[in-house]
């Protein structure tokens, strides 16, 4: 006799199970839960819970993070007049960022909290008459320790849940910033008082080798 | 509106399989649902909490008995006169012995926490059951949250392939 298929599971429902999920601070965890079945693949890519799972941890970052480097980035930020810089993301880069040949910087919502990119970019999220997100808009880039600016296009693509920075301007804020693969960027979203949208790059050489 | 007496105003709480729990009204009061009841002036007598059994329901007290903030003789909260951080050690830990329970008693915790509206009690136990699953593997994943994996073979693999790093 098996025993186990007598025993009744207890299950959580759906609502609970995305109360669970948001509070998943590993990138890696996070696309194996969402992996699960279609049904949490695309809870996980709905912006709403990239939103709320970014206010989660943030609430919880704010408790622990006694670090001052968050604050050393506010300071810098305050230097080229962005005072309200929203810190999104992460990442460690990739050789295929840096590539002056491919011209492009891919983010994925697993990198952790897209909620601030789309926040500041609402107009990304519209869906033009082909079902996909054709908008594109620009941003400033800005590395404040490098005192580097370069204006760039940010795209959000809903069908694999990325976002793009394309163009030239990225691949001069690389070769000015001094970027290579294996740094650690934070990446954080701010306006100036111009109006200006901005994405603010810290750079964390040698961080991860 | 509830009057506050000299004495402390208890408050009887009623789970469905018959069992009552008298609560001081402060303790009860963690939970916003009942708290949104008692300041609507519909907790005269007894509160019927549905769908929480006793065994679930006497945890959730004892979770709340443990985090109201406590006055002492003068009336002064003991938060004020203690020093923060060493309360909030003394918390974590005795947070940490109270969700030592099975999955079963967990997933039920969560659901009276729910319910309830207690969110101190709602961030422990989500947070220790992803923490429990976040190194675990998608097969560990898929069984102890008890979801159906509905991908044909090849998608899964698709999906694998793509979020390689994930699944090192």
């Amino acid at each position: 006799m098996d025993l186990s298929a007598k025993i009744k599971r207890t299950e959580l429902p759906e609502d609970l199970v995305l109360e669970v999920l948001t509070r998943v601070a590993n990138a890696a965890a996070l696309v194996r839960c969402a992996t699960a079945c279609k049904r949490w693949r695309a809870l996980a890519a709905n912006p709403s819970f990239v939103r709320r799972r970014h206010q989660v941890l943030m609430g919880r970052a704010l408790v622990a993070d006694t670090s001052l480097v968050r604050r050393r980035h506010q300071v810098l930020m305050a230097v080229v007049s962005v005072y309200d810089g929203e810190w999104a993301l992460c990442k460690v880069l990739r050789h295929s960022d840096v590539d002056p040949n491919q011209n492009r910087l891919l983010l994925t919502t697993w990198m952790g909290q897209g909620g601030p990119i789309l926040m500041l970019f609402p107009e990304l999220e519209q869906v033009g008459d082909n079902g996909m997100q054709n908008e594109v808009v620009e941003a400033v880039l800005i590395d404040a320790e490098w005192g580097v600016e370069k204006l760039a296009t940010v795209r959000y693509m809903n069908a694999n849940m990325t976002y793009r920075i394309i163009g030239r301007g990225w691949r001069e804020f690389v070769r000015d910033c001094r970027i290579s693969h294996g740094d650690r960027v934070d990446i954080y979203v701010g306006r100036r008082d111009t109006g200006e949208r901005c994405l603010l790059f810290f750079n964390s050489k040698g961080a991860q080798g | 509106m509830a009057t506050r007496e000299a004495g402390k105003k208890m408050i009887m709480l009623k789970s469905p399989d018959g069992m009552e729990f008298e609560v001081e009204e402060a303790v009860a009061m963690e939970s916003q649902t009942i708290r949104k009841m008692i300041e609507d002036d519909c907790a005269d007598t007894a509160i019927l909490i549905p769908n929480i059994n006793s065994k679930i329901l006497s945890r959730v007290i004892e979770y709340c008995n443990k985090h109201v903030p406590t006055t002492g003789a003068t009336g002064a909260a003991a938060s004020d006169t203690v020093a923060p951080a060493a309360l909030a050690e003394d918390l974590k830990i005795w947070d940490a012995e109270f969700i030592k329970v099975n999955r079963a008693t967990r997933f039920d915790l969560i659901q009276a926490a729910s319910y309830l509206n207690i969110k101190g009690l709602l961030d422990l136990t989500s947070q220790t059951t992803i923490d429990t699953i976040s190194d675990n593997s998608l097969e560990e994943i898929r069984s102890f949250l008890s979801t159906k994996n509905d991908y044909l073979p090849e998608e899964e693999q698709t999906i694998r392939r793509e979020n390689q790093w994930a699944f090192q």
